[in-house]
């Protein structure tokens, strides 16, 4: 992109008399460019939400009705719902309705739901600040447990203490998170009394939720820095160099590999932050937590298209806020990739 | 307080006659209930017609009339009401000096206005408009009466109107749209609580109303409620529920699994209801358009074909067999077990006769068709599927298959209107004989004829035995399969007072009080 630009530059003199302003127009084409692929994911997403939500059978009225245990067979065929689809618009046509919502979209209205007509924006608002104290303080916590337990898995003198620490991010990773869920509840609210088992309405309440989670988070981060500071372990600069020089294992661990090993993690960082926003539908179930997966959930089961879309969009906008920081990431970890970034400049101008 | 108490104690000791005997010890004033239900849609009454939501919300509104647990109905809002003899006019004379927890009058006006309101939101609240029929007016002669006139005669209306769902609520609140009525604190009723919190899907808390005395007239308590609160929670996983309870987190709770069930019924702490909620009885509707459920011999064989002991061997240990096609605790049951019998050699001699042959796959057919059959069901009926599958198994061997089919609501109701079906689950739960209409209407002209002549039918003893009449044509017509009584009730500690219940097997709030002194 930017080579064919600053070929058609006329004249070699102008070069190193604007070198700022190329920064900056650099800096804006990147940005510029990003938001444009942000706006893109974003509508893919929603595009794509949208016609595969016309595949689930019925729709949002036939979902808000009841069901037999209820109304009758009789009664729900007795019942003439084309008042309220006209009400909702689910009688206009597919194109005029996905139009809509698009036009909607750009206004920032999210519409109201399909099935109890609440403005989907405050049922966001409602679920969002619970989701993201979740999943915000699980991997706030997963970060630090998850170096942690890497180190455990690598420094320690004894191989028999290593391959015990290795082994439980495997382990914790294999289980289902419903049944560690119950097992908690189980053990730390039913049996134990410490937590309440579910709901939201204390801060006690997160306690269980976030430990779940937390220790999910961890021994995934755990299990990639694992193989990671292994295989710094055994580079020249690591089992030669270093103790040769009189550093300790723990020293240079610390000093030198764990900068090193943190590049994959990065990776698996931002997409633990897609499957935590993911993953909290099977904890917030299970813990009666309202929330975003909760509300997923249901509003998938009841057909609900405006609040699905919704939540696609927001969960789009968090997905593509998150690669972008990590791609921040990457380049303030490894300095060649910001030195890379400026002689590639160097040699197009 | 303590004076209070007395007195109602008093009053109590006089009025107490319909109610059960467990009002032999004294009641403890105070409190919190801690109840769970597996879900809660809101705290609007209008919205909630399934038996797990509903619970609490008989204490946030009251109703015209109390349907008694024996099917009879009592004063409540309404201190008396005459129905024309065709069922089509009624007429009720509303109680003096009742307010809502708002301060406003409930008046023959407010009555009007709260009925008015379900009414116009059409589809919404589809549910109730059904059970509220064909409404001509609703008329106000004077502040203390209201006046409902049918173009149709609707004989089910006093159960209707004696139901939560069309509990009473505030003109302020009959003055708000459906999604204002959804959240918030909005819904407004007369009822011994009143909305204090409400946490969305979480649940709600309720706060007793303590200038509360306008109690149905079989209630023990005539005066404010015993508790102080009741917190409703939602636990969408009923094997934690039922932990909480066991371990005293929870009071009352609605939705038990199989083996939590036959747990509570030896269990010294826990009392679970043995009676099914009141409805029609658990089985399978047949589709008469589907070929071979169109030929009687055929359904017939198949009624023939389930052996419901063995089914129920793999229930619940308090589950029960049908004796009818209502529950046994429906006011409109009539004992009817002969006519439920099940012989796995006479059914297959019906579709041998029938000339229904054994296909090289096992399945029987007779001119291209196969009798295999389709039952859908919704979410709630999941924790049935290992005894369907022992019905499945039984239907093997006569040479019948049976594929079942959890769907969405959305998935469950397009294809009950477009007819996409075999079998479905016949579970209405209503204490009246409308249990019945809903299920099997449009299937036998005799039938919807019957079903006709019950609508405009208001006296008790003459729907009951018109109810009669159509649930033996049912039966000997095969369009319902019997399978068992399902419980499917509450389960309590034993330190949860529940002194009254209404027909629909809910108890009515203001007299229940907990024994944790």
């Amino acid at each position: 992109m930017t080579t064919t630009t600053d070929t058609t530059e006329p004249t070699p003199l102008e070069t190193p008399a604007t070198p700022r302003s190329t920064v900056v127009r650099d800096v804006s084409r990147v940005v510029a460019g990003r938001l444009v692929h942000a706006a893109l994911v974003i509508y893919a997403a929603y595009s794509a939400s949208f016609f595969l939500l016309f595949v689930l059978p019925g729709d949002a009225v036939l979902a808000r009705i009841g069901t037999t245990d209820t109304v009758g067979v009789a009664d729900i065929s007795d019942l003439d719902l084309d008042v309220l689809r006209d009400e909702v618009g689910l009688s206009d046509s597919l194109w005029t309705q996905y139009w809509n919502g698009i036009a909607g979209l750009f206004r920032g209205d999210l519409g109201s739901s399909l099935v109890n007509d609440r403005a989907v924006t405050d049922l966001l608002a409602e679920a969002l600040p619970n989701t993201l104290a979740l999943a915000g303080l699980s991997l706030l916590l997963s970060v630090p447990l998850g170096f942690l337990l890497a180190l455990l898995a690598v420094n320690p003198r004894s191989r028999l203490v290593r391959s015990f620490a290795a082994l439980v991010p495997s382990a914790y990773v294999s289980l289902p998170v419903f049944w560690i869920g119950i097992l908690f509840i189980y053990l730390f609210s039913i049996t134990l009394g410490w937590f309440p088992s579910g709901g939201s309405q204390s801060a006690s309440a997160l306690v269980l939720p976030v430990a779940v989670l937390a220790l999910l988070g961890a021994a995934q981060f755990a299990q990639v820095l694992i193989s990671s500071l292994r295989t710094e372990l055994g580079t020249t600069y690591a089992s030669v160099t270093a103790p040769a020089k009189g550093a300790s294992r723990f020293y240079t661990l610390w000093h030198h590999c764990l900068r090193n090993a943190a590049f994959p993690f990065l990776a698996v960082f931002g997409l633990r932050v897609g499957q935590l926003l993911g993953g909290t539908v099977v904890i917030e179930v299970v813990f009666s937590r309202t929330g975003i997966g909760r509300l997923m959930v249901d509003s998938v089961k009841a057909v609900d298209l405006t609040v699905v879309l919704g939540l696609v969009v927001v969960l789009a906008i968090v997905y593509v806020v998150v690669n972008m920081l990590v791609d921040i990431g990457y380049s303030l970890l490894d300095p060649r990739l910001r030195r890379r970034a400026s002689t590639t400049q160097e040699v197009t101008s | 307080m303590a004076a209070l108490a007395a007195a109602t104690l008093l009053l109590s000791a006089c009025a107490g006659g319909g109610a059960d005997a467990a009002g032999s010890e004294d009641p403890i004033q105070g409190g919190t209930l801690k109840y769970r239900s597996t879900n809660v849609q809101s705290a609007d009454p209008a919205a909630n017609t399934g038996y797990g939501p509903v619970v609490p919300l008989r204490g946030l509104v009251d109703s015209l009339v109390f349907n008694a647990y024996d099917g009879s109905f009592e004063p409540w809002l309404a201190t008396e009401w005459t129905v024309n003899e065709n069922a089509t006019r009624y007429e009720f004379t509303l109680r003096d000096g009742v307010t809502f927890s708002n301060g406003e009058v409930l008046d023959a006006a407010a009555v009007k206005t709260s009925f008015d309101a379900l009414r116009a939101q059409g589809a919404k609240y589809a549910v109730v408009n059904s059970w509220i029929g064909n409404l001509k007016e609703i008329t106000t002669p004077d502040a203390q009466t209201v006046v409902f006139d049918f173009n149709a005669p609707n004989s089910s209306f006093l159960q209707a109107v004696s139901t939560t769902s069309l509990g009473i609520v505030a003109p302020e609140t009959s003055a708000l749209s459906f999604d204002q009525r959804q959240e918030g604190l909005t819904i407004i009723g007369s009822g011994a609580f009143t909305l204090s919190e409400n946490n969305g899907d979480e649940g709600y808390v309720l706060t007793r109303r303590d200038d509360y005395a306008w109690a149905p007239a079989v209630a023990e308590n005539q005066g404010a409620a015993y508790l102080d609160t009741i917190e409703v929670f939602t636990t969408p996983d009923n094997s934690i529920a039922a932990a909480e309870l066991r371990a005293g987190n929870l009071d009352l709770l609605h939705n038990t699994e199989p083996a939590d069930k036959t747990d509570f019924a030896a269990s010294d702490e826990i009392t679970i209801r043995k009676e099914p909620l009141p409805g029609s009885a658990l089985g399978f509707v047949v589709n008469t358009d589907v070929p071979g459920l169109d030929d009687v011999e055929v359904r017939r064989a198949l009624a023939l074909g389930i052996d419901r002991d063995a089914v129920l061997e793999r229930a619940s240990t308090i589950d029960v067999a049908p004796t009818s096609a209502f529950t046994a605790s429906n006011p409109f049951y009539t004992d009817q077990s002969d006519l439920i019998s099940s012989d796995a050699k006479q059914a297959a001699q019906i579709l041998d006769d029938a000339g229904w042959e054994v296909g090289s796959d096992g399945v029987r057919e007779k001119d291209g068709n196969r009798l295999s059959f389709e039952l859908i069901y919704g979410a709630s009926t999941v924790s049935h599927e290992p005894n369907l599958a022992v019905v499945q198994s039984q239907w093997k061997d006569l040479g019948v298959e049976l594929k079942f089919n959890s769907l969405t609501p959305a998935e469950l109701n397009q294809r009950q209107i477009s007819g996409d079906y075999a079998l479905t689950w016949a579970s209405s739960t209503r204490p009246d004989t409308d249990a019945l209409r809903t299920n099997y209407k449009g299937l036998d002209p005799e039938l919807d004829a019957l079903f006709t002549e019950i609508l405009a039918e208001p006296d008790f003893e003459g729907r009951k035995a018109l109810a009669a009449e159509a649930s033996e044509l049912i039966l000997t017509e095969a369009y319902y399969l019997p399978l068992y009584d399902f419980i499917q009730p509450l389960a309590y500690r034993n330190t949860t007072k529940l002194p009254t219940f209404e027909a629909s097997h809910i108890p009515w709030l203001g007299d229940v009080w907990l024994d944790k002194a």
